[in-house]
């Protein structure tokens, strides 16, 4: 019957148009675990074979994650007594070296991981060139020697912050890590150095407070964790962004009750 | 009002066969109202002070039944008119009993569970049938409701205080969820008064909810092959609103068919006392398809199909603004009826489905942030209904499942910042299903008994990772799963206590599903009281005991009804301050949902009608309505003493008609809640009109005619209510009858 089928017509027509939800878009929540190391950053040939660096991303001032992979003969192998030195040689003619954070082998990956914070960029927001980052990497293999420099380039990010320490007159440095900030809890990390010298020495013995805000809101967000050291310089704590934009984390650091300094990190995603 | 009241108009018996003792014989019942002769489901049918059955949502009922002698009483009951009973002879083999019921015009509604006889179909014949001119306005007239005004379109229906987040709205049966998380898109938002059959306002069967407010559009009708145009064009002064409607009907003996459509447009309106109310403007459409088909003497299908597009609709009392809302809704109905009489009167299957996309901007404000806030929600769903007679019982049973769907979410848009994204509604699935059943039991000649029991069990489900991750880093952790049940029963007593007082009394016990609101509402601004909300997950489901009485005193020129509802709440869900920073500019804080113990409330109304003189009739309703918080607050939107009344001399065909609104001022406010005290006021509307036809009429008509600036309690930030508006109607029908 005609009616029954352009009523049923009608009907499916609305059920269709019903069914046709959008597909939500999650944003990317890779963390540093799913991340490959992907981008090779240097390389260089040997007599003997190859070395390469690799990091996830574009390097940028901050916290970042290396690979370094070593090819002997067509294997990659361990280096005895593997020294990894970062230096920075600045357009002035000073010099200085970067905090790492941790170095190991890993088996898995057939590569050397090193966790580090660089704590300038090659070239300044304005893309002048500050000076030229290299990474010697001396050691052992076998009866082979391992002695290279290596050219890094690190591009500029708000991720790491100085101050002045107020009890002592020490230049702090802070680097905020957050891996991929997403609405909701997010675990982060900061480092925290004082620059000794051309060395930096981690700071282990502060207490640290946070407060996230949204400038052009005027809010900031509850459920905050301030960051607790957890060995050599580096402190973990949470941050709640409750919406995506723009976000400023305040960051002020004590020592025995004394506030030494702030600090501000934005983060935006 | 033509009204004749204590008449009882017609019955006839036709004979078809000659009788033979002791046989089983049909009744075929049909009943309709005298006046609108629209049939009046529901009616309660009984033969020898035994109710044999319910009529049907066409007013018929058929029975088969054994006479054990010649004479037969029979009677109809339906509360909201006169009992009908007369004494017959049966002299055939079937008895054709067509009753026509007169209205006892009690302004109350559904006292009866699932009495489909709404106050608004009373006030259509007696108050606004010639000149309905928003729903809103029908509503404002029930008992227990009050209007919440937030704009000029569509004002939020409280019901006993309880806003949408308590109720459930359906229209043609279909759920409707609103999907602005600022009460933008009530319901009554896609229902126009021309297309509309009643609002049935119920608070048992109302799909875990504690009521339902039901709009049921008028339905197409099979009949002599006839087709009918009607048209109507309004213009009002005080919005320069214009709307025009075309409805188009064909009916033939199988089939019926309406489609029909209305536009509105008004710009910004003015307030009493001049003061413009911007933006107040909007532009909208409404469209439907509705058809019915006779398929066999058993099988009818019927389909309906209602969309409506609203654009650039301004909510002055509000920070934001809807550029669009549209709803999509449908419904399938295949209805069985077996020709001769079994244990089964009627099963009816339905499939159905709803859709709502709303998206409010705040951009023709004046602010530091702009905000874009879509939300949408779909509902589809089935539902099988079986009326039976068991035992000589007349029983009803229903099941229904439906799938539900909601998100909303906010972008923000500062100056030269990154646009800030967050949910304000994660997006949430549930799925609800739920079990009724409902019976009719008389007692003796007296009345009946109507227990009834529904159970509802839903699954919800937080769908996306990074919602339920910032939902997480506000209130903790929590399972984005959560499964509900919600159980309401009780029982109705409705009867006739002595020849004109007539009574009922109606206790339930209801606990409902919660809103997602309520659960997970994210930083939902509330412009009343200037407060982010925050949702709970950890809620337990709210419950109350419901208690409803009325007493009616009906005489030959008048009637008068009292009616007194209360509700105790356990677990009662009242947002709380907590001390977490806010996010809106300019909020002052954020409240969470809290379970705030218990609270009570409680209604009376008074109304009457009186037919002062042929052609002279008057009506008038007043009402009040209180209730407290267990510690001690008060309950918002309770409603002060309020009157309206209504005048109406009607020498045919001209007629005039004069309608006061008035309130006390409100003093039980709810300052918790952001309500303030409001003055009293007293508004004056008066029409004229002249009716060629019962369709064709002219109506002139001055709404708020001093021009008075005045607010009802309950609307939002005290939005000032229309000025004055002189307007105007014009209806006309053209009719084709085709053989
Ligand atoms: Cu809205």
């Amino acid at each position: 019957m005609k009616y029954t089928i352009f009523l049923l017509a009608i009907f499916v027509l609305l059920i269709q148009s019903g069914c046709e939800t959008s597909n939500p878009t999650t944003p990317d929540d890779q963390n540093d675990q799913g991340q490959s190391f992907s981008l090779v950053v240097a390389r260089q040939q040997t007599a003997w074979g190859e070395v390469a660096i690799y990091a996830h991303d574009t390097l940028r001032a901050g916290y970042a994650e290396l690979l370094i992979t070593v090819k002997h003969n067509g294997q990659y192998v361990q280096v005895s007594n593997l020294q990894f030195e970062p230096e920075m040689a600045m357009q002035g003619g000073m010099s200085h070296s970067t905090p790492i954070d941790t170095l190991f082998w890993d088996a898995q990956l057939q590569g050397y991981q090193v966790h580090l914070v660089w704590v300038m960029a090659t070239y300044s927001p304005g893309g002048d060139k500050m000076g030229d980052w290299t990474v010697h990497l001396t050691g052992t293999i076998g009866q082979d020697t391992l002695d290279l420099t290596l050219p890094i380039e690190v591009y500029y990010a708000e991720r790491v912050k100085a101050f002045i320490s107020a009890l002592d007159s020490a230049k702090i440095i802070a680097a905020l890590h957050i891996s991929n900030p997403e609405v909701g809890l997010n675990d982060f990390d900061l480092f925290v150095y004082r620059k000794v010298m051309h060395r930096f020495e981690p700071v282990t013995d502060l207490s640290i407070e946070i407060e996230p805000e949204m400038p052009s809101m005027g809010h900031g967000s509850p459920n905050n964790q301030n960051p607790v050291h957890i060995r050599k310089g580096r402190y973990q704590g949470k941050v709640n962004f409750t919406m995506t934009g723009d976000w400023v984390i305040h960051t002020a650091f004590y020592r025995d009750g004394v506030h030494i300094g702030k600090v501000d990190f934005p983060v935006t995603f | 009002m033509m009204q004749k009241v204590g008449m009882i108009i017609t019955v006839f018996s036709v004979v078809l066969s000659v009788t033979t003792s002791a046989q089983q014989i049909s009744i075929v019942w049909q009943v309709q109202d005298v006046e609108t002769q629209r049939p009046v489901p529901g009616a309660i049918c009984s033969v020898d002070s035994i109710a044999v059955g319910v009529t049907d949502s066409h007013g018929k009922l058929i029975v088969r039944y054994t006479p054990r002698r010649p004479q037969l009483l029979l009677a109809v009951r339906k509360l909201g008119y006169r009992p009908w009973q007369s004494q017959v002879t049966v002299t055939g083999d079937t008895l054709w009993v067509s009753v026509s019921l007169v209205s006892q015009p009690l302004l109350l509604q559904n006292i009866v569970i699932s009495s489909y006889r709404s106050a608004r179909e009373q006030y259509e014949q007696n108050l606004l049938r010639l000149s309905p001119r928003s729903i809103d306005q029908y509503l404002a007239f029930l008992p227990q409701i009050s209007i919440q005004r937030r704009a000029a379109m569509a004002g939020e229906p409280l019901v006993q205080g309880m806003g949408m987040k308590r109720y459930e709205f359906r229209i043609a049966d279909v759920p409707v969820l609103p999907a602005c998380t600022d009460h933008m898109d009530p319901a009554n938002t896609y229902v126009e008064p021309e297309a509309l059959q009643n609002v049935a306002v119920q608070f048992a069967q109302s799909g875990g909810e504690f009521a339902m407010v039901h709009f049921i559009p008028d339905s197409p009708r099979m009949g002599p092959k006839q087709t009918m145009w009607t048209g109507q064009l309004s213009y009002g002064s005080v919005n320069r609103e214009v709307r025009a409607y075309v409805r188009s009907q064909y009916q033939s003996p199988t089939l019926g068919f309406i489609v029909d459509g209305t536009y509105r447009r008004a710009a910004n309106y003015r307030a009493g006392g001049g003061e413009l109310i911007d933006p107040s403007g909007f532009r909208k459409w409404n469209y439907r398809i509705h058809g019915i088909a006779q398929l066999s003497p058993q099988f009818r299908l019927s389909g309906v199909f209602i969309g409506d597009d609203g654009y650039d609709i301004g909510f002055a009392a509000l920070p934001m603004d809807t550029r669009y809302d549209r709803l999509r809704l449908g419904n399938l109905a295949l209805q069985y009826k077996p020709v001769h009489q079994t244990w089964l009167r009627e099963a009816v299957f339905q499939v159905f489905g709803s859709r709502v996309d709303h998206y409010m901007d705040d951009w023709k404000r004046q602010v530091p942030v702009h905000m874009d806030m879509p939300g949408h929600t779909r509902v589809l769903g089935g539902k099988l209904t079986l009326h039976s007679t068991i035992a000589g019982i007349p029983t009803k049973v229903a099941t229904e499942y439906r799938s539900e769907y909601v998100h909303a979410e906010m972008v923000m848009y500062a100056p030269d910042a990154t646009p800030m994204w967050m949910p304000t509604w994660p997006e949430m699935s549930r799925s609800v299903w739920s079990v009724v059943g409902q019976s009719y039991v008389p007692i003796a000649s007296w009345g009946t008994f109507i227990p009834h029991v529904e159970i509802s069990v839903a699954q919800t489900r937080l769908q996306r990772a990074d919602e339920i991750a910032v939902l997480q880093g506000l209130v903790g952790d929590f399972s984005p799963e959560r499964f509900q049940y919600a159980w309401s029963g009780g029982i109705a007593l409705e009867g006739k206590i002595l020849e004109a007082v007539e009574t009922s009394l109606q206790l339930l016990y209801q606990q409902r599903l919660l809103h997602q609101s309520e659960l997970y509402g994210f930083y939902l601004f509330q412009s009343q009281d200037g407060y982010d909300y925050l949702g709970n997950p950890r809620l337990q489901p709210e419950q109350r005991w419901y208690l409803n009485a009325h007493v009616s005193y009906a005489r030959k020129n008048g009637t008068v009804v009292a009616m007194i509802y209360g509700n105790w709440f356990m677990q009662y869900v009242a947002a709380s301050r907590i001390d977490i920073p806010p996010m809106t500019i300019g909020s002052k804080g954020v409240k969470q949902y809290r379970n705030a113990g218990t609270a009570w409330n409680l209604g009376l109304s008074l109304a009457g009608w009186f037919e002062v003189l042929s052609g002279l009739t008057t009506g008038c309703i007043l009402k009040a309505e209180t209730g407290q918080r267990s510690d001690g607050l008060p309950l918002p939107a309770m409603s002060p003493w309020t009157l309206r009344t209504v005048v109406r001399y009607q020498p045919k065909p001209w007629w005039i008609e004069v309608q006061g609104e008035m309130a006390v001022a409100n003093r039980q406010v709810a300052r918790w809640a952001g309500e303030t005290p409001d003055p009293g006021y007293m508004v004056w509307d008066v029409e004229a009109g002249w009716q060629m036809l019962r369709e064709m009429y002219v109506a002139l008509g001055v709404a708020n005619v001093f021009d008075q600036q005045y607010h009802r309690f309950s609307d939002w930030n005290d939005l000032p209510a229309p000025g004055r508006n002189v307007y105007v109607t014009v209806r006309g029908r053209v009719q084709m009858s085709m053989q």
